[in-house]
């Protein structure tokens, strides 16, 4: 696959993934770029992968990862009011709760909110989730348990699952 | 309580945050090749003709930069004799203390002076302006600008916040509130919001004075730095227990004469790389002044909505990052 045929057909996809990640439109275009500088610069042989989007998607997913060490960053992580309050605020209620669960969302660390998107967004299996961060599956249930506790939301435990365990990780 | 199903409606939403694709390719297409080689560490003097060998082979790009970080980290004394690491320590801390009042850019090495903070090492409850731009395309032309601005927390959150090296983003780092001001140089527009934010890492000059104060560093030994006497340090990165990548080496280079920090470098276990220079500017009307992003006359007042605060920076999207 060529870099041309993978900025057409696949490159959308990997889009919306770096914009679930970090939930913002800057920053997921700031860590797509960094990425695709990168992997444009390496495609003779990423373009020779059976499923070169897969590759850049574990790309984004460790720069995403990465930025979180070490660095100095500032996030914006909630919705921006003007200072002199012109802009009335949305009081509708499924506005305020899914605002709430943005502003919780973003609050959340790197790897546990990574770890929700690659499961409820990308429907992976705790097995490929811990494939693609590089730890074991305990880990990523351990990751995924507390953030559900952090956000609240109940977790639907379905015939044969076993309820999701907290792991030492660190 | 929510359910799995309201936090897939959340992810699916989020969606609307997509990038435009042809502005990320755009970027990629415009971006020069940088080489794998673009920085390397500066090389100590040597007293054996091996060693001496070895960096003029590093010189001659025959080494990466990687390689020249063993060849410097196991190589013999200097000259000089190395500065004992409490006294060097007492110095540091010292220095960093009388410049906490400062400016602090953190500019890729020899490079433009964009970003900002003032002050260096703010007190609690001190109010901080961190200037994020003004952000150069790859055509030469400004096309955004920023700052943010907030109190610095209590002394106990700022302690744990600074002296732990836990204290990232991974670990839910500093929950601010403040104000964030935007220039749209595209779009001749600026917005100024109430907003929050989180801070990632240690801030400026408190987190270097946070390793030092910790004494996670090892004096390699003196060297010469842009034509200034330097000490180097090497930043003893405690084991990370987290997935990779890791943070595997952090060295600091000192200036031997007032002992502020001169450089900084960090390299992780996926290979890349990041270098920057530490540039402390007192705090005079003119150097605040040029802290501050512009809004030139004519641009119009834009309001507030999710996300749209001053693009954030980073020492790495600053100048860049060498990769291997």
């Amino acid at each position: 696959m060529t870099f041309e045929e993978f900025a057409a057909n696949r490159l959308p996809g990997v889009l919306r993934f770096a914009a679930v990640l970090t939930g913002d439109r800057a920053l997921a275009e700031d860590l797509a770029q960094e990425v695709l500088i990168r992997a444009h610069s390496r495609w003779r042989k990423i373009g020779r992968l059976d499923r070169p989007e897969y590759y850049v998607r574990k790309m984004i997913l460790n720069e995403f990862l990465s930025w979180r060490r070490r660095e100095w960053r500032l996030i914006p992580s909630g919705a921006g009011a003007d200072v002199d309050r012109r802009s009335a605020p949305d009081h509708a209620l499924g506005y305020a709760e899914r605002d709430a669960l943005f502003a919780q969302l973003g609050k959340l660390p790197a790897r546990q909110r990574a770890v929700l998107a690659l499961r409820y967004y990308e429907g992976l299996s705790d097995i490929e989730i811990a494939d693609l961060i590089g730890c074991t599956p305990g880990t990523v249930r351990g990751y995924a348990t507390r953030a559900l506790a952090a956000l609240r939301v109940e977790m639907n435990v379905r015939p044969g699952q076993e309820p999701a365990f907290i792991e030492e990780t660190t | 309580m929510r359910t799995e199903d309201d936090l897939r409606a959340a992810f699916r939403d989020m969606e609307r945050f997509t990038p435009d694709a042809a502005d990320v390719l755009r970027a990629v297409y415009d971006h020069p090749r940088r080489s794998a080689r673009l920085w390397r560490l500066p090389p100590r003097v040597p007293r054996r003709p091996a060693l001496r060998a070895g960096l003029a082979l590093g010189a001659a790009g025959a080494v990466t930069a990687a390689a020249v970080i063993v060849a410097t980290a196991h190589g013999p004394a200097t000259k000089e004799a190395p500065i004992a690491a409490p006294a060097l320590r007492a110095r540091l801390l010292a220095a960093i203390g009388s410049a906490r009042s400062d400016i602090l850019y953190t500019p890729a090495p020899g490079g433009p002076l964009i970003g900002g903070q003032y002050p260096a090492y703010p007190h609690p409850g001190q109010e901080v302006h961190v200037r994020v731009g003004p952000v150069v395309g790859s055509d030469g032309k400004v096309y955004k600008d920023g700052e943010y601005s907030f109190k610095m927390p209590s002394e106990t959150a700022q302690h744990h916040y600074i002296n732990s090296y836990a204290a990232n983003l991974d670990q839910g780092g500093l929950h601010l509130s403040g104000t964030a001001m935007a220039v749209d140089h595209l779009n001749h527009t600026w917005r100024e919001c109430h907003s929050t934010f989180i801070l990632g890492f240690a801030l400026g000059a408190g987190g270097i004075r946070a390793e030092i104060a910790n004494g996670q560093f090892t004096v390699i030994g003196r060297t010469e730095l842009d034509g200034r006497q330097a000490i180097e340090l090497k930043i003893n990165v405690p084991p990370d227990h987290e997935a990779p990548p890791h943070v595997i080496a952090e060295r600091m280079w000192v200036n031997a004469t007032t002992y502020l920090p001169m450089r900084g470098y960090t390299r992780w276990s996926d290979g890349q790389q990041s270098v920057f220079d530490y540039v402390f500017l007192a705090p005079t009307a003119e150097n605040l002044a040029k802290l501050r992003p512009v809004i030139p006359a004519g641009y119009t007042r834009a309001g507030c909505a999710q996300g749209t605060g001053p693009k954030p920076a980073t020492w790495q999207q600053i100048h860049g990052r060498a990769h291997q």
